[in-house]
């Protein structure tokens, strides 16, 4: 049941950026049908466009960290509101704090993991000179490009779950750094470093 | 088998340098409806999160159920036997009743289909409803059916009445007298409502500043404790002293009012003594008791 409250919380945000990529998808595709015949790109602006592919990716996995093991309201209300409450309530459950975070965390992993296949493979067709020769270098890109993301994943996981919403990745506001004051009633904090036990 | 569900001693915990607990002791006896009485900032929330595993405590013992809190795996299986109710009765905002009761169960392998369905038909809660479109007496009753059905041994009801109607109020208590007669499940439940205290409450504790000023069984603090009300004929007839045995003496003109924990006899025969006076020997009631430790404390 932890796998179907992780992805209740998960499955709003993984609607909003599959709306935005793929209106920013939608968008370019049709510009780029429009444009006027163009010579092929040069190498290193084919470099910067792949590069350029990552940000919308980063910015999807801190979203899908939301606020790790605390739970945010749903849709798109102001996430702040019950965060610790309910909170409690998940706490209170016969459950480690390793299989809430482990469980939290595998499923907006998996939930960036989509995002990520899917708009590479739709940003390949869009642009296809951008796209790797191989198969296996798609896949090669396709795991950096993961691998990557995670990175800012678990730092903004990391972020919500110890620092109790004092600096938070807002999934709202993308890349936002949200100063606030500390809160000295997080269980999590509270309780030291024994909350993961 | 202890006789205690909950066993608290020298408990102390502080957040940031200020001391919330300051050595809590407290027993609560198995099967019982336990009173958590204190004011605002006594202490009582923070116990109860300490009771759950929440927080940690400075230094002090806590066993519930017979186990030790502070290990990982018997804090567990504490929190596999019991229901906690938090004070703000907060719980997932993006789930329906109906589902929140469906990611619930699973954990619990004792838990009440058959309580579930009666709690939902008397409580009648809308299964579709969203949670945050629930009345406060609504979520209420919610958690309440989240913590009661789950077969707990004991329920941890942090101010369980707080922002109800009367009638849901008598609801809600009955229902939790009910639990506890009918599961032996043992109530520990904080309030500012001392009528409902005294109305299912069998032991009270009462609590000032992390530390426990009163606790044992309400009756036998209700016989303990006994007030005289004398009125003189005279404000220069009221005595300066009295004998020893009154808790507080509380003056209002000629009208004395004596709460007195021992030696009443003695008080009676001192106010008997004082010419006109008019001695009239008062029941105590718990709001008596506890406004006249705090007050004090």
């Amino acid at each position: 049941m932890l796998w179907y409250k992780a992805w209740l919380e998960t499955r709003f945000g993984l609607a909003f950026l599959f709306g935005l990529y793929t209106l920013v998808w939608l968008v370019a595709s049709t510009g780029a049908r429009m444009a006027p015949e163009k010579q092929a790109p040069k190498p290193q602006e084919i470099a910067f466009m792949a590069d350029a592919f990552a940000f919308p990716f980063i910015a999807a996995a801190i979203s899908l960290a939301g606020t790790g093991i605390k739970t945010p309201s749903g849709g798109f209300q102001n996430q702040v509101k019950g965060l610790h409450g309910s909170t409690l309530y998940t706490l209170s459950l016969p459950v480690s704090r390793q299989r809430l975070v482990g469980i939290r965390s595998a499923v907006g992993l998996l939930d960036t993991a989509v995002v990520i296949v899917v708009f590479t493979l739709l940003a390949w067709r869009l642009f296809p000179e951008t796209g790797q020769n191989t198969l296996g270098e798609r896949l090669a890109h396709l795991a950096v490009t993961f691998i990557c993301s995670s990175t800012f994943y678990f730092l903004s996981l990391f972020l919500a779950t110890f620092l109790d919403g004092s600096v938070r990745l807002s999934r709202n506001t993308f890349t936002e750094v949200r100063a606030q004051q500390p809160g000295k009633s997080s269980p999590l904090l509270s309780a030291g470093p024994e909350f993961l036990t | 088998m202890s006789d205690f569900m909950i066993e608290i001693s020298a408990l102390r915990k502080s957040f940031k340098g200020n001391l919330a607990l300051d050595g809590l002791d407290l027993r609560v006896p198995r099967g019982s409806i336990f009173g958590f009485l204190g004011k605002n900032g006594a202490g009582k929330t923070t116990t109860m999160k300490l009771l759950v595993g929440l927080l940690r405590p400075d230094s002090g013992a806590i066993r519930v159920l017979g186990l030790d809190t502070s290990n990982p795996a018997e804090s567990m299986q504490i929190r596999n036997r019991m229901g906690f109710v938090t004070e703000d009765k907060e719980l997932y905002p993006y789930m329906t009743v109906e589902q929140i009761i469906r990611f619930t169960r699973p954990f619990f392998p004792k838990w009440s289909i058959e309580l579930e369905r009666r709690y939902l038909e008397v409580f009648e809660l809308p299964l579709k409803r969203k949670i945050p479109a629930l009345s406060k007496g609504m979520r209420s009753k919610l958690t309440l059916l989240l913590a009661a059905c789950r077969g707990a041994e004991l329920l941890i009801l942090d101010e369980p009445t707080e922002g109800l109607d009367p009638a849901a109020t008598e609801d809600l208590l009955r229902e939790l007298v009910t639990i506890c007669v009918t599961q032996g499940t043992t109530v520990f439940f904080s309030s500012h409502q001392l009528s409902e205290v005294d109305q299912i409450a069998d032991h009270v504790a009462i609590i000032d500043r992390g530390h426990t000023i009163v606790e044992g069984a309400l009756d036998d603090l209700k016989v303990r404790y006994e007030r005289l009300q004398v009125v003189f004929e005279s404000d220069s007839a009221v005595p300066v002293r009295w004998v020893e045995g009154a808790e507080s003496v509380r003056r209002e003109g000629r009208m004395v009012s004596i709460l007195a924990s021992r030696n009443v006899e003695a008080l009676l025969a001192q106010a008997r003594s004082i010419p006109g006076a008019s001695v009239e020997r008062l029941p105590v009631t718990l709001k008596d008791i506890f406004l006249e430790h705090v007050r004090r404390n």
